[in-house]
């Protein structure tokens, strides 16, 4: 199979589909020769078995017993059927003329024969040599959530979801194994029904069967350079054979804020000012704090208990030969802070054929509708926005003002929240529509044939408008503006697999070979123009701007083609081997540097079928160790980090002082980029002890980065301003382990319970960067400056400043604060500001004094989930937290200073430094800070573990008797909530904060996390 | 059937390969080959102007401000710490070299620098219009001296790149100041041959260099390095041109509607626009913070003073509680974020005049970095310098007319001080005092006066007792600091000025 690339210049996707049309016409007439099996599968007890997987040996056909235990399949004769299901002993049996199969499953209460979607080709736990990790839908879909990362969290080892904030839409962080790179992009590939995606918020977490995770090389690496962060394979449901239902959910749920921020009232508001100015000698501004009383809480009127409805309807039915499901699912959540919201409509239908006995055909469609009101993030003013002002002028001061423009001028350069929330118009729509054709030919007994091609269509569009107003001098607009943008992405991705599988005696062996081609076309699209007529609804829309006309627009490209190859081999079915390998090539590289290779080794040992054990310790059911080595890759670059562009730049020239076009070198482009590289190492056990009880299972890994993609600073000198060039520049090594552990248990007929429990830890350091010495700053805070430490020898992104010594009680201690020569260390202080250390005992206390004062990276991530069936009830749950991990809070600038006319957390007026002796932690209240108290010190940060009831949920099944008289199959309801409660140290709002490598665990006051209590109903027909 | 499947396959492997590994990137010129003919020229000669005030308000506007807030002539303003903490620090001369200004003007120079570099490097007069390859080149030049010149006032030596360099062959070291001074001379020089004279200067040009903005350079750079004879010769080059004249009324210097008035040697052009950010930062940047400004750059009480009874001091300061405009009866410059009840007047735009929309970033007012008083104070002083007196109290007296003062005749060194006493009054908040304080040799004189005044003679009720300009010291803050990325990414080719 030589292949080259080059000889052929087509429009692949095309010849693609033209190809499949031709596939199609092509099996006509060739569904003969294979037989009907039917049977019943029962447990040892006689209780029918539901959902028991059979699949044709060597063949990704197969079926699923109905809720009666009933299953029926085609099959050829000589061809082997596999009856498996969790818990039970997977069986086999030869086809030959019989065409009842009726079995019993021996209990094994194991989850180790499970079929894992391994990424192009599929395994089982027992097999399985890498790090994957493997859950079912069920297992996370009680979540009250959006998205399917949220939905993630605290339930895979290994993998660690932070929050973006709770606004609507707004998903979450997910890092497989810590962040493997230190540009920004730490996201792992999601890889849905075969096809490779960064974006699934299209899809309904309810929708997918099983999630599978790839963490280590060598499990990544037949993903080459998309493996880099991590594959998340995702599987969703399909129909099943001779079962037919129809489900109907919906919950409806309140929102409320977890946890708000405890702001100073007018009161207190006024007496701290008066502190500031009773320092500094000024007048105080507030004659009488109390008579101010509450005044205006921003937070309250800002916030509100704002729904959340999650409905669907779903419908499948299988015969023997086609299998269909179907859903359709509604999702809408308001924001918990004004003026945003989040609506989801996803349809999505999914079709199986078995064409012929060798022929199956499969195709999936969904789409999507989102939209969303883009809130504006409010959240960080509310905190600050002083409670003396009113939200509104008073009627008699509106005078002819618009609507835009009766709110009430601030204090200071926060603007009033209500005039921003009125005045917010962005709204975006996001249709996506996305499926696949998906063929799988078995060419000969032990040879197949896979093809699949997948798209992925995305149109985004966005509106915004911002109306006149005139609030006061610095909150105005006396233009009013529209725009409208349209960002439209289409992927195509074709996979085309050969697989050979067959067992010589003790020998198993498999061999997997294919193409994959993948592309992706960005088309952008905007408009802007200003001066509309009015401020009128029907108005906003650019055919009535009359000035100000700007458009742009471009596509942005890009394709990899790759050849993989994989080989399992196993002897005795306890030794087994597996290697992996890919060759990429992309387009985002120069020429000469696209291609590379990614090759992987693992092997695993089943100690559990060695006779020391199998014979002589009967509570170790299975017990395996797995040890691999891989190579993945990473291309997240931008398209044109290669070449050196231009941009379009204006001055102003003539005599009516003309804008002018000019061009001017926007970017530098390095040709010499090549491929960054991950490696690592991984060791493993898995156990399941006590006939399944307890199942184990760990691992421990060290991974090293090299040829790091990121941007490289050069010479001010070569005219490049704040411009980099993109570069392989840097190491990094992360080690850690991951480990689950599930404790099951049937107590009784009424009772039974299941734990589990997750744990995640890596650490990252940073072995070099850039050259020797340096130190990358990511994020700017006004009051902190530079926050993301980046340096060699550390941890990407710690946080590094002054350190404090307490407060200075009084003229005394300052005077006493000197250096070996007797000079003062903190001439400017005063009493009540704080002591810094200094640290290099040079007399003065400046940059050189700072050094590393917390690190956002946690000890341990961790997950427990539980439930406990009970008769009719269940209740289950999830437990999420962290363990250590840094969090940097500039927002204290503001809310714990009280300078500068911004309000307070409430309580800083008694906390703060009021004379010798009052404190030693909180220093006194004054504008003109001539000692730089909130300059970036250890006062900011703090310890973010915490622990936290992530969701509860307790449901009651109805009783089968009434179940019967309403036709219906099964029916439950229940309550669930969300947040409900977190334990921790941390005064924030919220300890779990999120962030990419170079700059986490910033507390920027983000949006406020919401607890949710929801209830619902969930009915089968 | 199986086989003609197979067959199928086989077209679909062999077949369905593409060229899929070669996309070019869209919508953007490469530089490769750029600068070829007249029209590309034309745009890259527009894009190097264009690196004078770039699109944000920080890029390069906000440093115009060092050269005031680092003398005697205006604080910080703002007076809340956190706010432009670095912008502060320059301010009370507590610098070092992580300074983000330093940072800032450091790199938007060479952006220009690279952008005046490409253009001399890769136009070619026999490749286009001859003449109008030339000119473009000698804009490039004046461009090149310009920043190099904005380089050595404020950092001394510097790496002088002359040419586009690649990421590999970035190997310079600090070239000596008297380098840098010849540099400028000789690129001042040579653009001075094909720069229009502002008389034959194209109306769709009117903004850009002339012939005689090239030599009022050449007699500033002169006069900076001391050539007192060509800086004078300069000097009275701009002067026989006739080309210029001292606005009427000095509060038309400054003056909304007056871009590029009779007056105007050189000047940054800003204008309103609705949809690209061509604006001047600093009228938002200094105006109070109670009238929609950022409060920054409020002048001293010790300028006011000194000029008291002077007919431009209400055209260059205004104090709290003045009446300014009908929109401003009586002035609110924000006595609690005031460092100096005080507020610029030069930069000040009223209501009516101020752009309609992100204000920082869109305002119309030019930019004046060179105008026909400062030319006739620099050839005052070099005519003292030159011993011809008379020659030098003329060029003052002129300047001293316009807003209706006497002609003096002092003589010696008094003539020197009334000079610069003319300087300091004519230019103020203009972001000229730093530098000429440096070069006259007497900045910690002054910056040590300024002190004592405020905290030992002032009675002024807004800024009394401000103790900025305390840490200055003279073994280090004749210059600033070299970024220490700089430093630091040059693997000790570029080393750092003394003490810092």
């Amino acid at each position: 199979m030589t292949i080259n690339p080059k000889t052929i210049k087509m429009s692949f996707n095309k010849l693609k589909l033209l190809c499949f049309a031709l596939l199609l016409t092509f099996w006509s007439g060739a569904l003969a020769q294979s037989q009907r099996v039917t049977g019943v599968i029962s447990d040892t007890s006689g209780e029918k078995l539901p959902g028991v997987t059979i699949q044709i040996k060597g063949t990704s056909s197969g079926t699923i017993t109905d809720i009666e235990g009933k299953y029926s399949i085609l099959v050829d004769q000589g061809q082997e059927l596999i009856f498996s299901f969790i818990g039970f002993e997977s069986t086999s049996v030869s086809v030959n003329a019989q065409t009842d199969i009726s079995l019993t499953l021996e209990d094994n209460v194991s989850e180790l024969d499970e079929i894992v979607v391994v990424g192009y080709g599929t395994s089982t736990r027992k097999d399985i040599t890498g790090a994957v990790s493997r859950i079912k839908g069920d297992d996370f879909q009680q979540r009250t959530v959006g998205s399917v990362q949220e939905s993630l969290a605290g339930i895979i080892p290994g993998v660690s979801v932070s929050s973006n904030g709770g606004a609507p839409g707004s998903g979450a962080n997910i890092l497989v194994r810590g962040i493997s790179t230190i540009s920004t992009n730490n996201s792992p590939i999601y890889v849905v029904d075969g096809t490779p995606l960064d974006d699934i918020e299209f899809l309904n977490p309810r929708d997918i069967a099983s999630v599978q995770v790839l963490k280590d090389a060598s499990a990544a690496s037949i993903y080459g350079s998309r493996g880099s962060n991590g594959v998340i394979i995702i599987t969703t449901k399909t129909g099943e054979t001779n079962k037919t239902s129809v489900n109907v959910s919906a919950k409806y749920g309140l929102q409320s804020v977890a946890r708000r921020p405890e702001t100073a009232n007018a009161t207190e508001y006024a007496q701290i000012r008066n502190r500031a100015a009773e320092f500094e000698g000024r007048t105080q501004p507030y004659d009488n704090p109390e008579a101010l009383g509450e005044g205006t809480d921003w937070w309250n009127e800002l916030t509100q208990v704002a729904p959340i409805t999650d409905i669907m309807i779903s419908a499948s039915k299988g015969t023997e030969d086609l299998r269909i499901a179907s859903s359709l699912s509604y999702f809408s959540q308001d924001g918990i802070v004004k003026g945003g919201d989040y609506k989801r409509l996803a349809f999505r239908v999914n079709a199986d054929y078995d064409l012929s006995k060798w022929f199956n055909l499969g195709m999936s469609l969904n789409v999507t509708n989102s939209s969303n009101t883009n809130g504006p993030d409010l959240a960080w003013d509310l905190q600050r926005l002083e409670p003396v002002t009113p939200i509104y002028l008073p009627d008699f001061e509106r005078g002819d003002r618009n609507e835009f423009s009766i709110f009430s001028p601030t204090i200071t350069d926060v603007p009033n929240a209500m005039g921003v929330l009125k005045r917010n118009f962005s709204t975006t729509d996001h249709m996506r529509i996305v499926g696949n054709v998906k063929a799988n030919i078995q060419i000969a007994e032990s040879l197949s044939l896979n093809l699949t091609y997948g798209f992925y269509n995305s149109t985004w569009e966005n509106n915004d408008f911002s109306p006149t107003y005139n609030i006061e001098p610095n909150d105005f607009s006396d233009l009013n503006t529209v725009s409208r943008n349209h960002n439209n992405r289409y992927r195509h991705v074709s996979n085309n697999i050969l697989t050979y599988d067959k067992t010589f005696g003790n020998h198993k062996i498999k061999v997997m070979g294919g193409i994959t081609f993948e592309t992706e076309s960005h088309h952008t699209l905007s408009g802007f123009g200003n001066n509309l007529p009015s401020n009128h609804p029907d108005l906003r829309y650019l055919n009535a701007a009359v000035q100000g006309y700007l458009a742009g627009g471009t596509d942005e490209n890009w394709g990899l083609l790759s050849y993989l190859g994989r080989v399992n081999y196993s002897f005795k079915e306890k030794y087994f081997i597996t290697s992996n390998f890919r060759a990429d090539g992309s387009s985002k590289f120069p020429t000469e540097n696209q291609w590379a290779f990614f090759p992987s080794l693992s092997a695993g040992w089943l100690i559990s079928e060695e006779p020391f054990i199998k014979d002589n310790i009967s509570w170790i059911e299975f017990l395996k160790i797995r040890g691999a080595w891989g190579q993945i890759g990473n291309q997240n670059i931008p398209l044109d980090a290669r070449q050196s562009n231009l941009d379009n730049v204006y001055y102003v020239s003539g005599p009516d002082q003309s804008v002018r076009v000019g061009v001017a070198p926007g970017s530098i482009g390095n040709d010499q980029l090549i491929w960054e590289t991950i490696e690592d190492i991984n060791v493993g056990v898995d156990m399941s002890l006590f006939r399944g009880k307890i199942d184990l299972s760990f691992d421990a890994y060290q991974r090293n980065i090299k040829d790091m993609l990121l941007t490289k600073p050069l010479p001010a000198y070569l005219g490049l301003g704040f411009d980099e060039q993109w570069a392989n520049v840097g190491t990094m090594e992360t080690k850690g382990f991951e480990f689950q552990v599930t404790y099951k248990n049937v107590v009784n007929r009424d009772l039974s319970y299941r734990v589990g429990f997750t744990g995640t830890n890596s650490r990252s350091t940073m072995t070099q960067l850039n050259g020797q010495d340096d130190v990358y700053w990511e994020g700017n805070d006004q009051r902190l400056n530079l926050l993301g430490y980046t340096t060699e020898g550390g941890t990407p992104s710690e946080f590094y400043g002054w350190v404090t010594d307490g407060i200075f009680q009084n003229q005394s201690e300052i005077a006493n604060y000197t250096d070996n020569s007797g000079n003062q260390i903190q001439p400017l202080a005063e009493p009540g500001d704080f002591k810094f250390k200094d640290l290099n005992g040079d007399g003065v206390v400046d940059d050189q004094d700072r050094k590393v004062i917390g690190n956002p990276e946690a000890m341990l991530t961790w997950g427990v989930n539980f439930n406990v069936n009970y008769k009719s009830f269940t209740l289950s749950g999830l437990f999420t937290g962290k363990i250590g991990g840094d969090i940097l809070t500039p927002i204290k600038a503001y809310t714990h200073s009280g300078a500068g006319g911004y309000n307070s957390y409430e309580g800083l007026i008694n906390d703060s430094w009021n004379g010798d002796g009052s404190t030693n932690s909180q220093p006194r209240i004054v504008d003109n800070d001539r000692n730089q108290n909130f300059r970036y010190s250890d006062y900011y940060v703090q310890d973010g573990s915490y622990v936290r009831l992530k969701n509860i949920q307790l449901g009651y099944q109805l009783p089968k008797g009434l179940l019967k008289k309403a036709r219906l199959t099964t029916a439950s309801i229940f309550v669930n909530a969300e947040n409900l409660l977190t334990l921790t140290g941390y005064d924030g709002m919220d300890p779990d904060i999120g962030g990419y490598a170079t700059l986490r665990g910033v507390d920027w006051g983000n949006y406020p996390l919401p607890r949710i209590v929801s209830t619902g109903i969930n009915v089968s027909f | 059937m199986r086989n003609s499947v197979l067959i199928l396959l086989t077209i679909l492997f062999t077949g369905c390969s593409s060229d899929l590994l070669d996309e070019p990137v869209l919508g953007v010129q490469t530089i490769d080959n750029y600068y070829s003919n007249a029209t590309e020229a034309e745009y890259a000669v527009v894009g190097a102007y264009a690196s004078l005030s770039p699109e944000d308000w920080w890029e390069m506007d906000f440093f115009w401000l060092i050269g005031d807030v680092c003398s005697d002539d205006a604080f910080k303003g703002n007076t809340i710490v956190g706010d432009q903490l670095d912008f502060g620090n320059m301010a009370d001369f507590n610098i070092n070299p992580n300074n983000e200004w330093l940072d800032v003007k450091w790199r938007y120079s060479y952006i220009t620098i690279s952008r005046a570099n490409l253009i001399i490097e890769n136009v070619s007069p026999s490749e286009m219009d001859e003449d109008r390859a030339k000119q473009f080149i000698a804009e490039a030049k004046f461009l090149r001296a310009f920043t190099y010149f904005e380089l050595v006032k404020n950092f001394g030596g510097v790496p002088l790149a002359l040419e586009q360099l690649s990421p590999n062959e970035a190997q310079l070291e600090r070239a000596t100041e008297e380098q840098v001074w010849n540099q400028i001379i000789e690129d001042l020089e040579s653009a001075s041959m094909d720069l229009p004279s502002r008389a034959d200067q194209p109306a769709n040009y009117i903004g850009r260099a002339t012939q005689q903005a090239a030599w009022a350079y050449l007699a500033k750079a002169n006069l900076f390095s001391e050539n007192w004879a060509k800086a004078q010769e300069y000097a009275e080059m701009v002067v026989q041109s006739g080309q210029y004249d001292l606005e009427p009324d000095f509060g038309d210097v400054w003056s909304l509607t007056n871009p590029n008035g009779v007056e105007s040697v050189f000047e940054i052009q800003h204008n309103y626009d609705d949809v690209f950010y061509v604006g001047n930062a600093l009228p938002a940047v200094t105006r109070s913070r109670s009238d929609g400004g950022w409060g920054f750059a409020t002048p001293s009480s010790n300028l006011a003073v000194y000029m008291a009874g002077d007919a431009r001091l209400a055209h260059t300061i205004i104090t709290q509680g003045d009446s300014i405009d009908a929109d401003h009866p009586s002035y609110d410059t924000n006595l609690a974020e005031n460092e100096s009840g005080r507020n610029n007047r030069k930069y000040y735009l009223s209501v009516a005049d101020r752009a309609p929309l992100d204000e920082h970033v869109t305002n119309g007012l030019n930019h004046i970095l060179m105008r026909y008083a400062d030319l006739l104070l620099i050839h005052a002083e070099a005519a003292y310098r030159n011993s011809q007196e008379g020659s030098a109290q003329s060029s003052m007296n002129r300047v001293r007319a316009r807003v209706g003062l006497a002609a003096i005749t002092p003589s010696g060194e008094d003539l020197l001080t009334a000079v610069r006493g003319e300087r300091r009054k004519e230019l103020a908040l203009e972001g000229h005092r730093y530098y000429d304080l440096k070069r006259w040799g007497i900045l910690e004189e002054a910056i040590t006066d300024f002190v004592d005044y405020n905290l030992n003679r002032s009675s002024d009720q807004y800024d009394s007792g401000d103790q900025s300009g305390e840490l200055f010291d003279a073994s280090k803050h004749y210059l600033f600091p070299i970024p220490q990325t700089e430093v630091d990414l040059s693997q000790g080719r570029i080393q750092q000025n003394p003490s810092y």
